[in-house]
């Protein structure tokens, strides 16, 4: 089966939604798809309100955005749903009229999608860590934890130790005592706390230890977690001998930074980058959101890691170019993408985004 | 080298074999002992309560849930037991990516049961 587009947008998190809904608007027919049965992406996850200002959302949960965000574009009339759906290849075809092919897997059948431009949205996938027997059950990643207890209301376990005091672990950490769960202690290796401090202060009101300079050195348990030995680190990150301690958990919970995928466009041909300050392996984009390939167009955590806010804001300039692209310029989809740059470059104005801004320096001059 | 190697898996083979009188007996959870009843934010809408078999024993979850949640729901960790090494592993990114949870489902090998949706009567066994 073959069909055809003009747009198509894979992955419906905050950046894809952003983008079907700016696509939407400007009037151009596109298909949204992502290999989950609703849109939303990570933003179903989130308990908590997000902050910032009145158009990205701030005071209202992350997964009542989610839901306004569907509903706006649903509104559009413009945007076709796939769900769920993998996209599981990407292929140029050096055609005029229809450049990209998108092999996609629905209802255990493929599909190919013909389309004149493609933005993808793709996300992340978090880092794994290294340390003894850390392939026992009930090590999991923070977002398995938040699937089981926001998505489906299973606690994992009764006591959890949190590795990493990132925006990411803080949060869980959190949702874990939302739901009901004891959460015996942070670890942060740095001897700085990584996430936002008004999140940590909540943690900490509930008693609950961030202890920055300290490392997990093994997990112990018969069949599954039921220890796990923690370890101080000095200014070197190397562990000191004689400080290690006994947590008695039955989850451990890593939440230690995310890689973007870049897979699908790696299968298409894109130039991709290794710059550790974008999370490791990047596709290249410009300030466009254009990658290397003429009609493709990237946004959010998988043009390096940051935010929601600033992923909705790169799903608008995405679909902006995007629409240019197709239709020629118009005066509309620029004024879309000027205001969303210079929010965007607001936003990065802030100390815990001086990363991203080096990163994409870094970008900049790695290409040329 | 390599006949050091060889030993120290095999001493690795039996301290595993050893645990695996754990592993294969897991404490079932009583039902709802897991499930969130409140939450102070969130609601949960859940499918019609359907039975399934673990290992060839019955148990209970929503229709619609990923296999993994309803397994974890009744307390089994361990998803399957690596085959050289015989190590346990469990559910671990949830979202069809590591492939920690690959399960034999009714028949069907190397499912990923932290996205296949539950089913009434589907047999869910470990692969070894």
């Amino acid at each position: 089966m073959v069909k055809e587009y003009e747009l198509v947008i894979v992955g419906a998190g905050p950046a894809g939604l952003s983008a079907a809904l700016t696509a939407g608007n400007l009037g151009l027919p596109s298909l949204l798809i992502d290999e989950n049965p609703q849109p939303g992406g990570q933003l179903r996850k989130q308990t908590h309100k997000f902050f910032g200002s009145k158009d990205l959302f701030c005071g209202i949960r992350g997964f009542e955005i989610a839901r306004i965000l569907t509903d706006a574009v649903k509104k559009t009339g413009r945007v076709q749903f796939l769900l769920p759906a993998d996209a599981i290849g990407l292929y140029a075809n050096n055609t005029k009229d229809c450049p990209y092919t998108l092999a996609v897997v629905y209802e255990e059948k493929l599909i190919k999608v013909k389309a004149k431009a493609i933005i993808c949205a793709l996300g992340a996938q978090e880092n794994f860590l290294l340390f003894e027997n850390n392939d026992l059950p009930g090590i999991y990643g923070a977002g398995a934890v938040q699937t089981l207890m926001n998505l489906y209301g299973i606690r994992p376990g009764r006591r959890a130790l949190m590795v990493g005091s990132g925006n990411i672990g803080l949060i869980v950490s959190y949702q874990m005592l939302q739901a009901g769960m004891e959460v015996a202690a942070i670890i942060e290796i740095m001897p700085e706390i990584g996430g936002y401090h008004c999140h940590a202060a909540k943690i900490r009101r509930l008693g609950i230890p961030i202890l920055c300079s300290h490392t997990i050195k093994r997990a112990e348990g018969r069949g599954c977690v039921e220890e796990a030995i923690i370890v101080k680190v000095d200014k070197r990150l190397k562990p000191i001998k004689g400080t290690e301690r006994k947590l008695s958990v039955d989850t451990i919970c890593l939440a230690v930074g995310l890689t973007p995928l870049t897979d699908l466009l790696a299968t298409a041909g894109c130039q991709i980058l290794y710059i550790p300050e974008l999370g490791g392996f990047v596709p290249y984009h410009d300030e466009d959101m254009a990658t290397s390939l003429p009609g493709l167009f990237i946004c959010g955590d998988g043009a390096g890691i940051e935010e929601a806010s600033t992923a909705i804001l790169e799903g608008r300039i995405a679909a902006g170019s995007a629409y240019e692209y197709i239709m020629g310029s118009s005066k509309e989809a620029e004024g879309i993408k000027e205001e969303a740059k210079e929010r965007l470059a607001e936003i990065r104005e802030s100390p815990f985004l001086q990363k991203i801004k080096e990163g994409l320096g870094k970008m900049s001059a790695l290409s040329k | 080298m390599r006949k050091a190697n060889h030993i120290a898996r095999k001493h690795l083979r039996r301290t595993c074999e050893a645990r695996r009188a754990t592993v294969f007996q897991p404490r079932i959870a009583a039902f709802g002992e897991r499930r969130i009843a409140e939450h102070p934010i969130l609601k949960f809408k859940r499918g019609r309560k359907v039975k399934f078999y673990f290992e060839g024993k019955e148990m209970i979850g929503y229709e619609g849930e990923p296999i993994a949640c309803a397994l974890i729901a009744n307390g089994i960790k361990a998803f399957r037991i690596t085959r050289q090494l015989k190590r346990p592993r469990g559910f671990f990114c949830a979202v069809g990516k590591c492939s920690s949870c690959l399960m034999k489902v009714s028949g069907k090998a190397n499912v990923m049961v932290c996205v296949e949706r539950l089913k009434e009567g589907i047999r869910v066994e470990r692969m070894t």
